[in-house]
């Protein structure tokens, strides 16, 4: 089988990002690694992307005891960076999955 | 996150930093390496599917601005492995009479075997990356410049101050990917 070139592995990848996260587009996009993978005896790519995303990370609803609410953490964005693994087909270049990609 | 000119100044910065001492790299940066000296058709094959000869290109460029390159045991014997995994018969014969001097424990001048007799290992890097990632990152730590295209090693590097670059980075910004 005729195999897709890993640049255009990536391109393809990165649309499929950008497709998933059209209401947050991600900010700060970079490359961070690429992997060959063989899952279930299917050739993939693992393209793994870094960026940021802005999420909310909590309400707070107001009560009656003021001494309460001040305690409380206040609603506000925290900017922070993600990692998200696109697997592509090999193959036939088709989007298989996204993973979180955890890193700490 | 670096952009392409940020990126490029942190390498011009590094080159200058680290001249003397050297350029640490990791297994897979440095099995691209060795093979690309030995015999680049083998650069998109087994084990080696994620680069091409422009990427080996790129990093014999850049190590070759270092006055050497820095390595140690861990990371020699899963070169060793890899490259038993790749190559066979005559090839891996070649391989391995060509590369001795690499392998050999006498320093050379272009080679530096960095010892991890008495490092002490991170425990947290250690339990979440293994012994070889952690012993370099032990042996970073000891003011060292490290390349690697593995992004957790990456990540760990940078969170504990460590001089490093991801290959990665630069096949990007070199238009590679």
């Amino acid at each position: 089988m005729s195999q897709i070139t890993l640049k255009d592995a990536v391109a393809r990848a990165k649309s499929h990002l950008f497709d998933l996260y059209a209401d947050d587009s991600p900010d700060q996009l970079a490359l961070e690694e690429i992997e060959h993978v063989d899952e279930g005896g299917k050739s993939q790519w693992a393209v793994t992307f870094g960026f940021k995303r802005k999420r909310d990370i909590s309400v707070v609803q107001p009560s009656n005891n003021s001494v309460l609410d001040l305690m409380r953490v206040q609603p506000k964005e925290i900017e922070h960076r993600v990692y998200k693994t696109i697997l592509i087909d090999a193959g036939t270049g088709d989007f298989v999955k996204m993973d979180m990609r955890r890193v700490s | 996150m670096t952009t392409s000119s940020n990126l490029n100044d942190q390498l011009n910065q590094y080159i200058k930093e680290y001249r003397e001492d050297g350029v640490f790299l990791d297994a897979n940066v440095l099995l691209l390496l060795l093979i690309s000296e030995f015999d680049a058709t083998f650069i998109g094959g087994k084990r080696l599917e994620k680069y091409t000869v422009l990427d080996a290109q790129l990093l014999r460029g850049f190590t070759g601005e270092f006055s050497r390159i820095l390595t140690s045991a861990p990371i020699l014997t899963e070169v060793s492995n890899l490259v038993g995994n790749m190559l066979s018969g005559r090839k891996k014969r070649e391989f391995f009479d060509q590369m001795l001097p690499i392998f050999d424990s006498t320093n050379s001048a272009s080679i530096c075997h960095c010892s991890v007799h008495g490092i002490k290992l991170v425990p947290e890097t250690f339990s979440r990356l293994g012994f070889t990632d952690a012993s370099i990152i032990s042996i970073a730590l000891d003011k060292h410049f490290l390349l690697t295209d593995d992004l957790d090693l990456y990540l760990d590097a940078q969170n504990k101050g460590i001089s490093a670059i991801n290959f990665t980075h630069m096949r990007e910004a070199a238009d590679l990917l």
